[in-house]
């Protein structure tokens, strides 16, 4: 095999078309330098020229209508050129090939869709928490685990994915949706009676009802719970409102006695003083008390201008004697109930009076005199 | 470009070389100096032109070694070379 060493880049074209001395001739006017010119068929030419030749032998050639049917390049500085170009390409594919294994090893993007009330923000921080961050190796993260800690760190999330795509980690969430009604649950009290009484009237506004008329309540009884049942069974929070008007008695009592002993004070006293240091006493008086029967008041004075705390006790005996006194019933019986009659007014004010009636106890000369009036009133305070 | 008759000119003192030179090595190459440029190409004929005439080859195989603007070399099996 012939082998030709060339160290210029050299190019081989083969032609077809005719009158090929004229091309030649075109080309050798220009200077150019042609070798190896070989006819290989009558309408075929092979030939071969510097590669800095290339642009003006193509022009020729296009200008006289001849086709290039074959162009090859040959030369060392070719050959060296050609494969730096392919060591170069070669080189380049397998480092992109290596960036591209190693880029699709780590998370480069997190990307949230389905949040509207919870910010991207919050989600990236609590995988931060999570530890899972941009550059964070795929390998690392369990999605199954992950999703679940998802929804621990964030109740108002009620479904989440989490799924890696390319150098992506893709959450998709679903925000759990409350009626305003459910979020105001437990945040209304039910409407309580502030009175005892017999209801008399209901006109419920909002809420359900606890009682009926004709219901005897007591105070602090609920009368209406704060909440609804719609017509698919489902309770929604309401405020509870409602104008209930009872029958409400307002009593008061005396207790009169037939007979009873009376003490009063014969208007003698005697005064004792003690002196304590702190709680210790350093000064007792000894007087005696001579009185048979007596009551006592007690009276204390700190000597504070003095930084030593001294306290004086103050003791006043009062002399007191007893007498029975015997007062029938009949002869007090109507200022009595004059008495607790206006004991009982004096608590219904302006109140809408309906009845009243006083009862009378007597026994064993113990005598209970009870006054009542019914009014008629409202029992829950309206907000 | 190196010019083989005008070297040999100059070397031996030749006082006139004709506007074209030619030699032949042994009917395998023919090599021209001072063309005018190629008239006919073919394996078995090739013509160009010099000053005042035409130069023809017969032969067999024959194809253009070098062509440049001043100079040419036949390579082939030359059988005949005539000068018109």
């Amino acid at each position: 095999m012939k082998f030709n060493f060339e160290l210029k880049h050299n190019i081989k074209y083969k032609i077809q078309g005719y009158n090929f001395e004229k091309l030649l001739n075109n080309l050798i006017k220009n200077e150019i330098k042609l070798k190896k010119i070989k006819k290989l068929d009558d309408n075929i030419l092979e030939f071969y020229s510097y590669k800095n030749n290339d642009k003006i032998i193509k022009n020729n050639i296009n200008k006289l209508n001849i086709k290039i049917i074959n162009e090859k390049n040959f030369g060392f500085l070719f050959f060296l050129k050609n494969i730096f170009f392919r060591v170069g390409l070669v080189s380049a594919i397998i480092i992109s090939i290596i960036s591209l294994f190693l880029s699709q090893m780590f998370v480069f993007k997190i990307e949230v869709y389905g949040n509207e009330k919870i910010t991207k923000q919050e989600i990236i921080s609590c995988l931060k928490e999570l530890g899972v961050n941009t550059f964070t190796s795929k390998n690392s993260i369990n999605t199954f685990e992950l999703e679940k800690n998802i929804s621990e760190k964030i109740p108002s999330i009620s479904l989440v994915s989490v799924m890696t795509k390319g150098t992506s980690l893709i959450i998709n969430l679903q925000e759990k949706v409350i009626n305003d009604e459910y979020q105001n649950v437990g945040l209304f009290e039910p409407l309580k009676a502030n009175l005892n009484g017999r209801i008399k009237s209901i006109k419920l506004i909002q809420g359900t009802l606890n009682c009926k008329v004709g219901d005897l309540v007591k105070e602090n009884d609920i009368l209406v719970y704060p909440y609804i049942i719609d017509s698919s069974g489902n309770k929604k929070s309401v405020k509870a409102e409602a104008e209930i008007v009872a029958e409400v008695w307002y009593e008061s009592r005396i207790t009169h006695y037939d007979e009873c002993v009376k003490t009063y004070e014969t208007g003698k006293t005697i005064e004792k003083n003690n002196l304590y240091f702190l709680d210790m006493p350093i000064y007792v008086d000894k007087k005696d008390v001579k009185f048979n029967q007596y009551e006592t008041k007690v009276s204390y004075t700190y000597l504070s201008s003095f930084l030593i705390p001294i306290k004086i006790e103050k003791i006043l005996y009062i002399e007191t004697a007893s007498k029975t006194e015997k007062v029938p019933f009949e002869d007090v019986k109507e200022s009595l109930i004059n008495e607790v009659k206006n004991q009982v007014y004096q608590k219904v004010e302006n109140k809408s009076v309906i009845n009243e009636y006083h009862t009378i106890i007597s026994n064993l000369g113990i005598n209970v005199v009870s006054y009542v009036v019914v009014v008629e009133e409202s029992i829950v305070n309206l907000q | 470009m190196f010019n083989l008759f005008s070297e040999l000119k100059k070397e031996f003192n030749i006082p006139y070389v004709t506007d074209y030179n030619l030699i032949n090595l042994t009917g395998k190459a023919l090599y021209v100096e001072g063309h005018k440029g190629i008239m006919t190409l073919s394996k078995e004929l090739i013509s160009f032109r010099v000053k005042n005439g035409v130069v023809v080859v017969e032969g067999k195989s024959l194809s253009l070694k070098i062509l440049s603007e001043n100079t040419l070399c036949i390579e082939g099996k030359i059988k005949k070379t005539e000068v018109f």
